[in-house]
């Protein structure tokens, strides 16, 4: 049963969008309420491995695709395209990350459709951007994050070793996420002003914006920031450390003078080269290292017990995988969904948007490839069966001729 | 000169946020053309202070609240708390990020204020959500980060080192994103229905989303993925390879190519790499022979010979210094000058390009407030108090400094507190 009441109820996107970054984009919008139809070419999303069911690396698929219809056009084709401009005049959104200056050689750039549907909202999420020296690079998540100085500070400073930010492919999310949060703001504009809006972002930018608090330090005379590793560069206290089963996260309050009383390590308050913040700032080696010894002392949990639960300092484990499965707040949270595809269970993390009016309707899982294609060129655009037949026999035959990327 | 056209032009937004979470959300609505008016407690936000410094505005600050009107209130004391009521009329979104429970019992929630103004949003973000086990427990960036999994994946597999995930204050990044998200959808809905809702994000949610194919992958294999490192856990031949003379980004997706190009396309004829299945389950093995063939050039000579020749996805590792000189940075306008009494500082620009006919956002942003810089204004112009009402509510202001800058900084040591002020501002200030 599909999503009913979310805000974006009404709303229909064309995705267009292959991979990571515009995937998980319009699955936020799915999540909000917006019906998704992904349009994939005859091969299917990149990420399907050319695979017409969701399996070898299936995790991919199911995990960005909730939520979405699947129609399968070859828009290169003649009935192809039509079917897809048909489809932009019975929509409002048409989302995609293309390289920059692909949409406009097939036909999908925001000029050409608004003379379509002049009410449409065209989003395309690029590696550096539509225009200027780069944009014909080819741009993946590591590559923006190389570009955008991220690199320079997702590391280890003792290696010297820069390490993927946070493990995740952080900028394809948040191209996807500043795509889908400009296709609010301009739905938003279009109830005022009756007119579409072309609203582009790209991997660059984005991951640039995310720094906006270190540059704002660099431009401010602050010098480069270096690979900030796991600690705080001013604050002694704060950060990741290691006891004696695992690692604990402390944001000390201002004063931190409470969490070193509660360690046990009273006497530094005594002593004057640690009994303040200052003093312990000028002899921070010596003061770490007696810190992280008395670290070792305990395990994570007594740590946290003391400091968060006894003492409110704002403290908390390092969890892993199996940790988050049998968290109660993540349970309590809903993060952890179970879905069904096929007749298999699965669990999935949830949405994370959360109203007082909440969103009614289950997700539905990842569609298969080309799953709802008939459905929508005969119940949206009410074609015949008979060119519904024609487009099918294009594709099939566009397929044979497509290099697909398990064999790349 | 402030921006005079966006999308959210003639939203108004009461901005109750400190710190880093909520600033970063609601400078999101200003650049999008909202009025945003940022209501601080007499002392103002601690963040203020701190070095280096843009005139008399930490580089925290200024990162975090350009755009935004400064407004002082005490909504402790009667007459505050009025004023913010009467505002809450006049406006479309409250958004705060107190700890959970706190706007109840300052009697600012959503069930209060939408009782002043049935078409308000309510948009909070907490440490771990409204309600729950751990909603009562304080939680700040690198906590959330901890609970959320994404610290065993962010680090270092050979050292074994947990690391900040990337470097930067993701969590409260996410949260103030996913809050705005948030609000914008309501506001959405809302203009369409007339009906006000409460939005909420917080920050373990927003990250344990970020990891969506992670977990997707764990649920499916039962197998924890560990700490990340250089390397990605789904393709072959991706991640940051070391060079000659220093490191290089490499995404090689069209992979047979790419290993022609780098001169061992013979391995394409050996079952271990003859699929880009085969090649990701061999990945270990491919890896080795990448990780020699990137030694023997320098980082530029690749990124010509690879990008620039051959159209395969690979890049540099820019430091901040290349960065503001990139052309590419420069040609997209990222990095833009702003004047703040008199003195220039530069800044990351706006991430929203949205435009129509003409262009969509008009206008300059303009700099951070000074502490109340706003507050007659608004009492005045939005409120029509009357001078002698407005000069009651300042002299509540002024009263309430000592008592909640105490409580606030809840520092006891004394006479230092006037030396240390300024460094225990600076060190949370650096908070990333």
């Amino acid at each position: 049963m599909a999503i009913t009441n979310g805000p974006l109820s009404g709303i229909r996107v064309i995705d267009m969008s292959q991979a990571h970054a515009g995937p998980f984009g319009s699955m936020l919008l799915g999540d909000l309420g917006a019906e998704i139809i992904k349009l994939e070419p005859p091969t299917g999303d990149l990420i399907r491995f050319g695979d017409p069911n969701v399996t070898t690396f299936n995790y991919y698929v199911l995990s960005l695709n909730r939520n979405k219809k699947s129609i399968i056009l070859d828009i290169t084709s003649e009935l192809g395209k039509k079917a897809f401009y048909d489809i932009v005049k019975k929509s409002d959104v048409v989302y995609s990350n293309f390289r920059a200056g692909v949409p406009k050689r097939q036909g999908s750039d925001y000029e050409t459709l608004k003379k379509i549907n002049p009410d449409i909202i065209r989003c395309n999420i690029s590696g550096y951007g539509e225009t200027g020296p780069y944009e014909a690079y080819p741009a993946y998540d590591i590559i923006a994050c190389g570009h955008s100085g991220l690199l320079s500070i997702s590391g280890d400073p003792e290696t010297n070793k820069a390490v993927i930010p946070g493990g995740i492919a952080f900028a394809d999310m948040m191209g996807g996420i500043f795509g889908a949060l400009s296709i609010l703001s301009a739905l938003i504009s279009r109830d005022k002003d009756k007119t579409g809006v072309e609203a582009n972002v790209n991997l660059l930018d984005s991951l640039v914006f995310m720094q906006k608090v270190m540059f704002q330090h660099f431009f401010t005379g602050g010098g480069e920031p270096g690979f900030q590793g796991n600690r705080h560069t001013i604050l002694p206290t704060y950060g990741i450390f290691p006891t004696k089963d695992g690692n604990i996260t402390i944001a000390p309050p201002t004063n931190d003078n409470l969490l070193i009383d509660v360690m046990g390590l009273g006497w530094m308050l005594k002593d004057s080269k640690f009994d303040n913040v200052v003093s312990r700032v000028i002899n921070r080696p010596e003061f770490t290292e007696i810190f992280e010894k008395k670290m070792l002392e305990k395990t994570t949990n007594e740590w946290v017990k003391i400091f968060r639960d006894e003492n409110d300092i704002p403290s908390g484990p390092v969890l892993d995988y199996d940790d988050i499965a049998s968290d109660p707040q993540v349970a309590h949270n809903e993060m952890v969904k179970e879905m069904e595809l096929k007749g298999e269970k699965y669990k999935t993390i949830g949405s994370v948007f959360k109203f007082s009016d909440p969103v009614k309707g289950e997700a539905e899982p990842a569609p298969d490839l080309g799953q709802h294609t008939s459905e929508i060129l005969k119940n949206l655009l009410g074609y015949s069966d008979e060119i519904i037949e024609k487009i099918k026999i294009e594709s099939d035959a566009a397929k044979s001729k497509m290099k697909s990327y398990k064999e790349e | 000169m402030s921006i005079t056209k966006g999308p959210l032009t003639g939203i108004r937004v009461l901005d109750l946020t400190q710190a880093h979470a909520g600033p970063f959300g609601t400078m999101l609505l200003g650049d999008l053309g909202a009025e945003v008016i940022k209501l601080e407690p007499p002392p103002g936000e601690l963040l203020r202070l701190g070095d280096p410094k843009v005139a008399i505005s930490s580089y925290y600050f200024t990162g975090l609240n350009r755009n935004k009107k400064g407004m002082v209130l005490d909504l402790k004391h009667e007459l505050g708390k009025q004023a913010f009521l009467d505002l809450v009329k006049k406006s479309d979104i409250v958004y705060s990020n107190y700890r959970a429970g706190v706007p109840e019992r300052l009697g600012i929630d959503f069930e209060s204020l939408s009782k002043v103004n049935p078409r308000i949003i309510c948009c909070d973000i907490t440490g771990y959500g409204n309600t729950g086990p751990y909603s009562g427990y304080p939680a700040f960036d690198i906590i959330g980060c901890g609970h959320s999994g994404i610290l065993s994946l962010s680090g270092d597999p050979e050292t074994g080192k947990n690391l900040i995930p990337g470097g930067i204050a993701m969590a409260d990044m996410m949260g103030g994103i996913f809050g705005t998200m948030s609000v914008l959808s309501a506001l959405f809905k809302r203009n369409r229905d007339g009906k006000g809702m409460k939005v909420s994000a917080n920050l373990l949610d927003s990250l344990l989303v970020m990891q969506q194919v992670m977990f997707q992958n764990y649920y499916l294999t039962n197998n924890k993925p560990g700490l990340q490192g250089r390397r990605h856990l789904l393709t072959a031949g991706y991640g940051i390879y070391d060079t000659k003379d220093g490191v290089i980004t490499l995404a090689s997706v069209r992979h047979a190519k790419a290993m022609r190009a780098l001169g061992i396309g013979h391995l394409l004829e050996d079952d271990k790499f003859k699929t880009r299945t085969d090649r990701i389950i061999n990945r270990d093995e491919l890896d080795k022979y990448l990780e020699d063939i990137f030694l023997t050039k320098t980082s530029d000579e690749w990124i010509k010979y690879l990008r620039d020749e051959n159209d395969i996805p690979c890049g540099p590792v820019l430091n901040y210094e290349d960065v503001i000189n990139d052309p590419q940075i420069i040609h997209n306008k990222m990095i833009i000058e702003m004047e703040l009494r008199g003195e220039k500082y530069k800044t990351i620009g706006s991430i929203f390009k949205l435009r129509d006919k003409e262009s969509k956002i008009c206008g300059d942003p303009d700099p951070p407030p000074d502490l109340g810089q706003h507050t007659v204004e608004i009492l005045k112009n939005i409120l029509h108090y009357p001078d002698d009402k407005i000069k009651q509510i300042l002299k509540e202001n002024d009263d309430s400094i000592p008592e909640l800058k105490k409580r606030l900084m809840n520092m006891d040591i004394g006479d230092q507190i006037d030396d240390l002020k300024e460094t225990v501002m600076e060190a949370a200030g650096a908070t990333k």
